[in-house]
């Protein structure tokens, strides 16, 4: 399937849409009641311009369905509940919960998304897998942690250890990869330094990093192969969507979509309209197409992401330049300019005295849109703070366009996160 | 990097399909043939959603489709 030619590829896409559209309108009250509003059937989806037509699902509809019975699905559940045999939810960052229902094929499923990615990132069952991870009702590398054992991987879950332990764990077993948030990779590195362990001496020899878009953004992804010396991939994935995109070997600058188990769509930012060309950013609208408990049809991530060249590795599947470079609700007005956080991200990590960590607080004062940037400077760089801060509001402005007031932080002080980091809050709204 | 190109096979997609289909008349009788027994059951339905996997990976469902040469 990754190699297919495109016609081809497209053609099958199409058929698994009609089919995952019917599948849902025939089995769900949600869907059913989305279409029927929207005065839709199965049977009129015949082109890809009908596919652009179909109305997007958005959590709220979830959540709605969810009031619902059977608890706790409501009736955007597709199957009888006892055929449900995993329960997983999403985080809640933007309001209630989504629960999500998975059968044991839907979990056959999401492990096989992720061998796509595991197997794209040159994991082999020659490879011992450390999973730094407190399994819990959040999806995250529950999948992964399935999918290597799928490939033949022997897979070490490092639940309820703290940082240090799952270090030694590390050392002591000589596991050879393993995966978490870029936050934590970094996290976990300067950890390790402060055990008197130089990472770049465990033997990983790759890297899976999911959660956050960091292994996708140069400088992160830069400052993480370095403090480990090895190779360090990219994977998307959501709760109510599975593991939709990863980067592999040949590191395109960003990760393939997995085009034989979802439609990804971009779609233009004002006008909706699709986005095909490379280099324009668009809102990701994605399909699972063989999720079926609880479907994803046309579901508007919030994701932002823009489409690149094809990958020298061989794969047709598309690539995104650059993986998610935003969020629809974190993409803001600041002083009239269109701003996302992640570019940001992007130059602080750029200038090698500055820390890992960071936070990005926009307020207002007399009515005025303020910025303000807060870094760490490492410790042997003290002297340097001049220099720094003069480096740090240069290439903010050309990236951003906007100013910044900098607050320097002693070294270690600014919050540190395990899974996903909230480095900016908008004390605006 | 750069020398990653990722392997062609041989595969026939018709064969595959036939084989999976044999798997399943398997299944199903291993299943019916159990009267019930638990043990029967749970393995069979496992073996079922491993299938649905090789189905969905080869998109070998419509056997008709493919010998038109339709994938």
């Amino acid at each position: 399937m990754e190699t297919m030619p495109r016609e081809m590829l497209r053609n099958l896409q199409l058929k698994k849409f009609k089919r995952i559209l019917k599948w849902g309108y025939e089995n769900s009250g949600l869907y059913r009641r989305l279409y029927d509003q929207a005065g839709l059937t199965p049977e009129d989806i015949k082109t890809w311009d009908d596919v652009a037509g179909v109305p997007m699902l958005e959590k709220e509809h979830y959540r709605s369905a969810q009031a619902k019975e059977p608890w706790p699905y409501g009736d955007s559940l597709c199957v009888p509940l006892e055929e449900v045999t995993a329960y997983r939810q999403t985080s809640g960052t933007t309001g209630q919960p989504v629960y999500q229902p998975d059968t044991w094929q839907d979990w056959e499923w999401w492990s096989e998304c992720w061998a796509y990615t595991l197997w794209a990132q040159g994991f082999r069952n020659t490879d011992r897998v450390f999973i730094p991870f407190g399994y819990n009702i959040f999806v995250a590398y529950w999948a992964g942690h399935y999918a290597a054992e799928k490939i033949g991987c022997e897979v070490i879950p490092g639940g309820i250890l703290n940082t240090e332990e799952r270090i030694l764990k590390m050392k002591e077993l000589r596991a050879s990869a393993f995966m978490a948030t870029p936050t934590y990779v970094l996290g976990m590195a300067e950890t390790a330094e402060k055990l008197g362990i130089d990472p770049r001496t465990l033997g990983i020899k790759r890297i899976l990093c999911a959660g956050e878009p960091g292994a996708s953004i140069p400088p992160t992804k830069r400052r993480m192969e370095e403090a480990w010396g090895t190779d360090v991939y990219d994977h998307i994935g959501a709760t109510e969507i599975g593991g939709w995109a990863y980067e592999c070997t040949a590191k395109p600058g960003g990760p393939h979509v997995n085009e034989a188990m979802f439609l990804v769509e971009l779609i233009d930012l004002e006008d909706g309209s699709p986005i095909e060309e490379p280099g324009k950013p668009g809102r990701v609208v994605i399909t699972a197409f063989d999720r079926r408990a609880q479907p994803c049809i046309r579901f508007d991530s919030k994701d932002v992401a823009m489409w690149g060249e094809p990958c020298a590795c061989g794969r047709s599947f598309r690539v995104l330049k650059g993986g998610v470079i935003g969020r629809v609700d974190h993409i803001t007005k600041i002083k009239g300019v269109l701003f996302s956080p992640s570019a940001v991200e992007e130059v602080v990590r750029d200038i090698p005295e500055l820390g890992n960590e960071f936070e990005l607080v926009v307020r207002k004062k007399n009515d005025l849109d303020e910025l303000i940037l807060k870094v760490e400077i490492l410790p042997h760089c003290c002297h340097q703070e001049n220099k720094i801060k003069e480096a740090l509001l240069r290439n903010l402005r050309l990236k951003t366009n906007l100013n910044y007031y900098l607050e320097f932080h002693p070294y270690g002080t600014l919050p540190r996160y395990e899974v996903k980091s909230r480095r900016f809050k908008d004390l605006r709204k | 990097m750069g020398t990653c190109k990722i392997n062609r096979i041989d595969l026939d997609l018709c064969r595959i399909a036939r084989a999976m289909e044999e798997i399943k008349t398997g299944v199903f009788k291993l299943k019916e043939f159990s009267g019930g027994m638990q043990c029967v059951i749970r393995n069979c339905d496992r073996i079922m959603a491993s299938l649905a996997m090789i189905q969905i990976n080869c998109e070998i469902n419509d056997i008709d489709e493919m010998e038109k040469g339709n994938y």
